[in-house]
């Protein structure tokens, strides 16, 4: 029997966490480097010098979730919208000490938000640096109000855990079965 | 507070709080000129003034207006026990009117197909006999329609153990559409991560 193939993206600046959060949640990870990623990364191998990030979390016999990580940067938005196809959410980490990262989230976020319609939940990370700017201030900049944004720090597995929990129930929420029927 | 436009619009609100593992307060009233009811949804249970009496209500009297208003708690994860114990124990308690009966069967008989997620939910429902009537009817029936379902009963006690495993199920997140495949696939994957 073939299986069933999810896709869930995870997607942030350079040393947002995307590494450390796949690892918790995945049972195999794997970076572009591997000789054996997929075909569907394979094809932006070339094309950029970070590392791309890829996990496998086995559900059942039936169903694996594919988890990519994908680079935050605008530059690298046509890789996101590509990976996006079928996808089932996004999750976007943002690193909290980093301001020059916080400015250019803003223009994704943006940028996310017009060319798809795909649940997206936002993290943001490094909260316990001194560096860190407030989830208010971070969301005042993104433009979204301050409680859609989760605070994570990805090397605890119980946050990893808890961002994905989020963007599943986010997917669940905006699917259920409506109250149109009563 | 918001005018209920569905008579039963309290399930899908509760249904959507539940499966969302949402915390908060629900206000509620039955009737214009009623007082208003409110109920806490912590991570730990339900709580409220008289809730013996108004949660029974919540699953057997038509709605006039509600509202919600949540409370933000990012520790998702220790919600459900407590919460679905309650819900379940008192749908399995509740006594209908045989008007009430007769307009949640209309209400769930406008369901499209549905299917049932787990074949034993992790729950206590003492009717597990129903439970496992409706998990394999949404299994092998060509059209799973809850009105389908329902058909199934052979008497009027039949019919009320029937539709109670309904509303437990719908309320609880139990069963999805069938058409729905990304939340069923969702759903599946939340239960998973919860063990990583
Ligand atoms: N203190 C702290 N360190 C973090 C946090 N998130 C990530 N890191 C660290 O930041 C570094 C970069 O993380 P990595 O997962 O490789 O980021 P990636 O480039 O997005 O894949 C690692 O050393 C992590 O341990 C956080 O919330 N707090
Ligand atoms: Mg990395």
């Amino acid at each position: 029997m073939k299986k069933e193939i999810a896709k869930i993206l995870i997607t942030g600046p350079f040393n947002s966490g995307k590494s450390t959060l796949i690892e918790f949640v995945s049972d195999e990870q794997h970076t572009s480097n591997d000789v054996e990623t997929t075909d569907e990364l394979a094809q932006f191998k070339a094309l950029t010098t970070v590392s791309l990030d890829f996990g496998v979390l086995h559900v059942d016999d039936t169903l694996d979730v594919h988890l990519f990580g994908t680079p935050g940067q605008a530059r690298f938005n046509f890789m996101w919208q590509t990976l996006s196809k079928g996808a089932l959410g996004t999750v976007f980490l943002i690193d909290s000490s980093n301001q020059r990262a916080i400015d250019e989230a803003k223009q994704m976020y943006q940028f996310y938000r017009e060319t798809s319609t795909m649940p997206i939940i936002i993290a943001a990370t490094k909260q316990d640096l001194s560096s860190a700017q407030s989830l208010a201030s971070i969301a005042t900049t993104l433009g979204v109000a301050e409680e859609s944004i989760l605070s994570c720090n990805p090397c605890l597995k119980d946050d990893s855990k808890k961002v994905i929990i989020a963007l599943l129930e986010l997917i669940i929420k905006e699917e259920s079965v409506s109250e149109a029927f009563f | 507070m918001i005018k209920a436009k569905k008579i039963f619009q309290q399930l899908p609100l509760l249904r959507n709080i539940i499966i969302n593992k949402r915390t908060g307060s629900l206000f509620f009233r039955f009737k214009p000129e009623g007082i208003v009811q409110r109920i806490s949804m912590t991570q730990k249970k339900i709580t409220g003034i008289d809730i013996d009496t108004y949660l029974p209500q919540l699953f057997s009297l038509p709605i006039y207006e509600y509202g919600w208003s949540s409370k933000i708690t990012l520790t998702p994860d220790s919600y459900s026990d407590a919460i679905t114990a309650t819900v379940c124990g008192t749908i399995d308690q509740v006594q209908w009117q045989p008007k009430t009966q007769l307009t949640l069967k209309k209400s769930f008989s406008m369901l499209p197909a549905i299917q049932v997620l787990n074949r034993r939910p992790e729950i206590i429902w003492p009717d597990m006999k129903a439970y496992a009537t409706l998990y394999n009817f949404a299994k092998r029936a060509e059209n799973a329609t809850p009105a389908n379902f329902l058909a199934l009963a052979n008497d009027n006690d039949e019919e009320t153990r029937f539709l109670k495993v309904l509303v437990m199920a719908y309320c609880l997140g139990f069963i999805t559409s069938k058409s729905s495949q990304t939340s069923n696939i969702a759903l599946r994957i939340l239960e998973r991560i919860r063990k990583v």
